[in-house]
């Protein structure tokens, strides 16, 4: 049976959003540790909050997208808690590095 | 501080509550066996909404005046982790959130339509107390950096 367009939008969009939250984990450690990246972040987009944002944007709509052209049936409900665990590791990410850069350990 | 930023600075914490408040309404109500979809969807969406129109006054207000005029400030005084942890976890984590949004009113959407998907219900209900408590967060960590300077 063929599912829903709704379906499908759901499971690309949460796939799209556990890998954005991932890269994006991966590019706020990786800004502040590599100074070079948050100069290239500043002088791409301005500040480097806001390239932060338009990457986490354009890779949200580009993997939303790609996976939107798959057509098997999806087990939502799996996608779901996929996407819940993976915004849960990249918050731990994000809020354990700044706790220990605070703490002078990183 | 200019009126529109102060301006835009309200807009940003009122829908950033409101939007977090819906959720927890939202979870509330997908945590029963039936609940009403087309009144949790309609929720949903709305919380969307506000956290894109809190993302953007934010970043208005981020951008052309926290760093100058705020940051310094902070650091400066007694309480210099208000930005160096609370600050930088909050911007960051709240990225995430419109994401989440996203899903979790798409989901209540399809519910709507099949309303005997119990995985999903608990799914969806997992996910929107992720974005609750990443909502909660990001909002306490707002009154902490307020009350730092």
């Amino acid at each position: 049976m063929m599912p829903s367009p709704l379906a499908l939008w759901i499971r690309s969009t949460a796939i799209a959003t556990i890998v954005t939250v991932l890269l994006l984990a991966a590019l706020i450690v990786g800004a502040e540790e590599i100074p070079a990246l948050k100069d290239w972040l500043k002088v791409t987009f301005y500040h480097h909050w806001l390239g932060k944002g338009v990457l986490a944007l354009g890779t949200f709509a580009f993997f939303s997208i790609i996976f939107r052209l798959k057509r098997d049936t999806p087990r939502l409900s799996a996608f779901i808690i996929a996407e819940a665990v993976a915004v849960i590791l990249s918050v731990c990410m994000i809020a354990g590095f700044f706790l220990l850069h605070t703490l002078k350990i990183v | 501080m200019t009126t529109t930023l102060a301006a835009l600075l309200i807009v940003h914490v009122l829908g950033g509550i409101i939007a977090i408040g819906m959720h927890n309404v939202v979870l509330m109500h997908l945590l029963k066996k039936a609940p009403n979809y087309v009144f949790v969807s309609r929720l949903a969406w709305s919380a969307f909404v506000l956290f894109i129109l809190s993302w953007a006054t934010s970043a208005y207000y981020y951008v052309t005046y926290y760093g100058s005029a705020v940051k310094p400030r902070i650091l400066a005084g007694s309480l210099p982790f208000a930005h160096t942890f609370f600050m930088e976890t909050k911007e960051h984590i709240f990225l995430v959130l419109p994401f989440l949004a996203l899903s979790i009113a798409l989901c209540t959407t399809y519910l709507r339509m099949n309303p005997d998907d119990d995985n999903l219900r608990k799914g969806t209900a997992f996910l929107t107390l992720v974005a609750l408590v990443v909502g909660v967060v990001t909002a306490a960590s707002g009154i902490i950096v307020s009350g730092s300077i």
